[in-house]
């Protein structure tokens, strides 16, 4: 296995006519971690992958590898394996060309391309397969006749262009535990395009999130899930519960309807317009009559989703809260309960809003 | 996506129309394709099955048809050095100005489709323009260019390089390049349609794997737009072989072709069962290219 390189993105700018697609990204990615870029459709994730893959050029800025300067080098000579979308595996090739692609073309011996050749095959599961056409593969053998393919020639880095959103649920879940396993023994430097939240938050070391052309957070998915940097992360990284309010600079914050929370230990100095995020996981539905603790409020509907209830409960004051319940925690619930609401202050999170005016 | 509603919802509609159309699939086919159906029938199955039919009949001595079955017309043809002669160089001339429209063709249905040039509509009317014009004026606009006293031969004896320095007329060269300029249009058309099927992502995956452009064209994007030039080739071979109007305006006399035989058995030699009989060969020639093309591309599958 070659050497573990990283890859650093310095200022680079996509512009496609008027739209900056990509708009002064600045990232590194350290060796062999697996990278997510994550955000919505359009948020220049995908460009951004291309341009590093050298498909895509630069309106400016630039990229480097393992410490060289590759803005000008050109895709065949990066030396980078890539994982499409659809796959893109040659069709007029069995699975056997299809991998020996990329060491035909670096002109490797013919007796090493069969040995390197049955090893990715292996790598992936799929030995004895060699000589089937791509169409007679289901959707999860494409995607992984498509890994080796890309693995073969040992490149790199491992750039994957969301490479889970064509299989089915099951499949999915599955693969996504094969590539994380196979990145991780290769040890590989990996970046990974998706706008599916559980995949990046399940696969990745770190986590970009991305939107508008631009960064919005670096971290782990712990990081992003619990402590998001903006509102637009808070959200679009799993469910959330946001109460704007005022902080007053003596921890605590007061929300529209007079409400006071407190601020979690951390942000208690916090003072201005502030968002607080409480996950629906982390809020406890208790039966009132136990406790005199916590916020009052009645069912107002719930869903069952098998081992899950979610549950939305009205707050006095009229504030809905969603919660994420284990299903034998609130069995039996009803809509028009009067229940009690409870949250560990710092389970939640507090987001500084910046003033727009000013 | 994950919405069951929606997707529900889909899958009914769907299924109305699909119902919708299974109820009356037979009948709406039917009442689609019958107008073209029709006019096949009389425009070309019928003239070409008497045609036939006339190929295996004789004529008396004072021309009548008689009602003799024969194979006389095709033992004559086929002992007959001039008109073997005639089919042999035919086929040649066909198969080089398949050559020679497939190849200009190609380059420029690949410039149109894959550099996407920002003049690309402009390009396209060029390409299309000739068809507007009809063959036999464009002969004559070649005889004007090429002729003997044409432009260029007048500019290059102007120049002092002699007279008729370059010729054209009368000649296969001649043919072949009026032929294959005919043709070109076609042949870009039917091309860009096999290279916009192409995926780009086929040809941005072998450069990810280390393809430069030239070996990505040679390893995936020619092999992938094979089988459409070999559709192209059958196409324009089988229109080549048939070229009536630039044979007639370009070869003249000199370099006889077989359409334009056909045509002077049957209009000036009278000879209405032997001009049959060229055009069966004419035809069976053309199928015979038909089937190494099916065969060809078969094999591969």
């Amino acid at each position: 296995m070659r050497d573990v390189v990283s890859i650093r993105l310095e200022d680079i700018v996509k512009r496609f006519g008027d739209v900056k697609a990509v708009n002064h990204v600045a990232l590194t990615f350290d060796p062999g971690k697996l990278y997510v870029l994550l955000g919505p459709s359009g948020c220049g994730k995908t460009t951004t992958l291309r341009m590093i893959s050298g498909l895509e050029e630069l309106t400016s800025g630039s990229i480097y590898i393992g410490g060289e300067d590759v803005t000008n080098v050109p895709v065949h000579e990066r030396d980078l394996g890539f994982v499409f979308q659809q796959y893109a595996l040659f069709p007029h090739m069995s699975v056997e060309n299809n991998v020996a692609f990329g060491l035909r073309m670096r002109r490797y011996p013919s007796t090493e391309i069969d040995t390197r050749v049955k090893a990715s095959l292996g790598l992936v599961q799929l030995s004895g397969l060699e000589r089937r056409r791509i169409r007679q593969l289901s959707g999860g053998q494409q995607q992984r006749v498509a890994l080796a393919r890309a693995l073969v020639t040992e490149p790199r880095a491992l750039l994957l262009d969301e490479p889970l959103s064509n299989l089915d649920k099951n499949l999915r879940d599955d693969m996504r535990g094969q590539i994380r396993d196979i990145q991780k023994r290769l040890g590989i430097t990996t970046i990974m395009v998706t706008h599916d939240q559980t995949e990046a938050l399940s696969m990745a070391d770190e986590i970009v999130v991305m939107n508008n052309g631009l960064v919005e957070q670096v971290g782990t998915p712990e990081d992003i899930y619990r402590r998001p940097s903006s509102l637009f992360t808070a959200h679009f990284v799993g469910a959330a519960n946001i109460i704007e309010g005022i902080a007053n600079g003596n921890g605590s914050m007061v929300d529209s309807a007079g409400v006071n929370y407190r601020l979690p230990a951390d942000r208690k100095s916090l003072s201005g317009k502030v968002a607080m995020m409480i996950r629906p996981s982390d809020i406890q539905i208790l039966d009132k009559d136990l406790v005199t603790d916590g916020l009052d409020g009645t069912v107002l509907s719930s869903m069952y989703f098998g081992a899950t209830r979610k549950v939305i409960v009205r707050l006095e004051g009229g504030r809905d809260l969603s919660i994420d319940t284990n299903e034998r925690e609130t069995r039996g619930i009803a809509d028009g309960d009067i229940v009690k609401l409870y949250y560990e202050t710092d389970s939640s999170h507090v987001i500084r809003i910046p003033d727009d005016h000013g | 996506m994950d919405n069951p509603i929606a997707d529900g919802g889909g899958r009914q509609l769907s299924g109305e129309l699909a119902n919708y159309f299974r109820g009356r699939k037979g009948v709406t086919i039917t009442a689609l394709v019958s107008p073209v159906a029709l006019l096949l029938l009389f425009s070309y199955v019928v003239p070409v099955a008497i045609l036939a039919g006339v190929s295996f009949l004789s004529q008396d001595a004072r021309g009548a048809i008689t009602p003799d079955f024969t194979l006389g017309n095709f033992v004559r043809f086929f002992s007959d050095p001039w008109f073997l002669f005639t089919l042999g160089r035919s086929i040649r001339i066909a198969f080089f100005v398949t050559l020679m429209a497939i190849t200009l063709g190609y380059v420029a249905a690949y410039y149109l489709v894959f550099k996407q040039p920002r003049l690309f509509e402009f390009y396209l009317i060029l390409v299309v323009a000739p068809v507007l014009v009809g063959n036999v004026v464009r002969a004559f606009g070649w005889q004007m260019l090429m002729g003997d006293s044409g432009l260029v031969n007048t500019f290059l004896w102007k120049l002092g390089l002699g007279e008729h320095t370059l010729r054209f007329m009368y000649t296969e060269t001649g043919i072949i390049i009026a032929d294959a300029s005919t043709l070109l249009p076609l042949v870009i058309l039917i091309l860009m349609g096999v290279l916009t099927r192409i995926d780009p992502a086929y040809i941005e995956a072998a450069k990810a794997l280390g393809a430069s452009g030239r070996r990505a064209f040679m390893n995936v994007t020619l092999p992938l737009s094979l089988s459409g030039v070999g559709a192209a080739s059958v196409i324009c071979f089988t229109l080549a072989l048939g070229t009536f109007e630039i044979a007639v305006l370009i070869g003249g006399k000199r370099v006889q072709m077989i359409a334009p035989l056909v045509y002077e058995q049957i209009t000036y030699a009278f000879n209405w069962t032997m001009g049959a009989a060229v055009a069966m060969v004419l035809l069976v020639v053309s199928v015979v290219g038909i089937v190494i093309h099916d065969i060809a591309f078969r094999s591969k599958k």
